[in-house]
């Protein structure tokens, strides 16, 4: 859990600078924040489950990893 | 830290992989136009002397990374607190160059496939390659420097035996003066990519001898140096100076125009390997970097398990970091040299060295006393 925390508020704060450097470039606010979160929103099928494959994969190893200790134990 | 001890061979090729990286694709010092060359042979000399400053700085801090000498100098709360700024400057910089990457294959091999899915791929070796540790890069590349030679030297041949050296495109040599020369490596050679050697401070306290650590900055700087300015100039005086500085990528369009004897052509893929190769090993130690300095700030006693995380932070953010290419290059040369790398390079260092050497004056006057 500490590790994910990290991991977020890293994303978080390197996502601001980005935001930051978009301003000094010379882009609007608004035009900054949309351009964040576009190359999600137009990602298709195939993009869309290596994107959440990689995002879930830790989940399923640590959960998995739980269940095989448990057995162990057991 | 883990318990690895790498060689100063091993630290040297790994210097000069990381160097050569993204900085021998991309066009560097185009303000200096065909002086190009010279300016990125400026930019290493000033790297010379940021390399004394790392060194200095390593020396009052012996075996410790940068991440937990930071805290020795600056103390706990403000120690931790730069650490981390500096474990951000690492994630941004690998992300960065994964973006470099990712579009440069879209652009000549991969047009097709989504960006997010190239870097994906490739931040998926990184991981692992982060996960087994410092000697596993290290060693990978004691093992890929001699491809990445071997093709840079036959690059070189082929270049010559086809005759397309044109030293004409290198004339006037200094045309405006010596100063806008000075400049452009001021403003810009310095930084990119000598300058980020700075993340090598983590990397540092891996080596068996730690007496050498000058003499491998130095050399790897000066062999990378060199080899840098001859392929800009080889650049421009095969494809001249209006090409170079328009195009994305010069090598890819210098390689693209090699015909020899009716049948050695379309080498593209001198550029692929070249690419692959340095890109990895510039990411794999920023990643390197950003692990083990981030378990160094939150006390993580398993940097391993950083790997993962923070490389997919790497992957998401090399794609929010800019909505296009154009936009990623004009951040990267207008205000990424100024605003984030002249704070992390030169002047955070400089401050932290004289802080340094005041305390342990101090320290060791107080011990010569008693």
């Amino acid at each position: 859990m500490d590790v994910l925390g990290i991991s977020v508020l890293i994303l978080l704060l390197l996502i601001g600078l980005s935001l930051v450097l978009d301003l000094m470039v010379g882009l609007h606010f608004r035009t900054s924040v949309i351009h964040v979160f576009n190359p999600f929103l137009v990602m298709e099928v195939p993009e869309l489950i290596i994107f959440f494959f990689l995002m879930i994969a830790p989940f399923v190893y640590w959960f998995i990893k739980k269940i095989r200790k448990s057995r162990g134990q057991g | 830290m883990e318990k690895a001890k790498i060689s100063s061979y091993q630290l040297f090729v790994l210097m000069v992989l990381f160097q050569l990286g993204s900085a021998l694709l991309v066009p560097i010092g185009m303000e200096a136009k065909q002086d190009a060359w010279l300016a990125i042979l400026m930019g290493m000399t000033a790297a010379f002397i940021l390399m004394y400053i790392y060194d200095g700085l390593y020396r009052y801090n012996e075996g410790k990374p940068l991440t937990e000498f930071l805290k020795d100098i600056l103390g706990n709360f403000l120690g931790r607190f730069v650490a981390f700024l500096y474990v951000l400057y690492f994630v941004y910089l690998a992300a960065r160059v994964l973006r470099d990457l990712g579009v440069a294959l879209l652009t000549f091999a991969y047009p097709f496939t989504p960006l997010f899915v190239v870097n994906g791929i490739f931040i998926l070796v990184v991981i692992y390659t982060v996960y087994k540790g410092v000697e596993v890069i290290a060693r990978t590349g004691e093992l890929l420097v001699v491809l990445e030679f071997l093709l840079a030297v036959t690059f070189i041949i082929l270049i010559v035996v086809s005759g397309l050296i044109q030293v004409s495109n290198l004339k006037p040599v200094l045309e405006e003066g010596v100063l806008p020369v000075i400049k452009v490596a001021l403003k810009e050679t310095v930084y990119f990519p000598f300058g980020e050697v700075i993340v090598f401070l983590m990397i540092f306290p891996y080596l068996k001898q730690p007496e050498k650590i000058k003499k491998v900055g130095i050399g790897s700087i000066a062999l990378s140096g060199i080899f840098l300015s001859l392929f800009m100039a080889i650049n421009i005086s095969v494809i001249g100076i209006n090409l170079t500085a328009r195009s994305h990528y010069p090598l890819l369009t210098v390689i693209q125009s090699i015909e020899l004897t009716g049948f050695l052509e379309r080498l593209d893929i001198y550029f692929l390997v070249l690419l692959v190769i340095g890109m990895f090993f510039k990411i794999s130690v920023f990643a390197y970097a950003a692990v083990t300095g981030a378990a160094s700030v939150f006390s993580i006693k398993k940097p391993s398990r950083l790997a993962y995380p923070i490389g997919m932070v790497i992957l998401l953010l090399s794609i929010v970091i800019a909505s296009n290419y154009s936009e990623h290059i004009s951040e990267g040369v207008n205000i990424v040299p100024l605003y984030i790398h002249l704070p992390f390079q030169v002047i955070m260092p400089l401050f932290l060295l004289v802080i340094a050497s005041f305390k342990y004056k101090k320290k060791s006057k107080t011990a010569d006393e008693k």
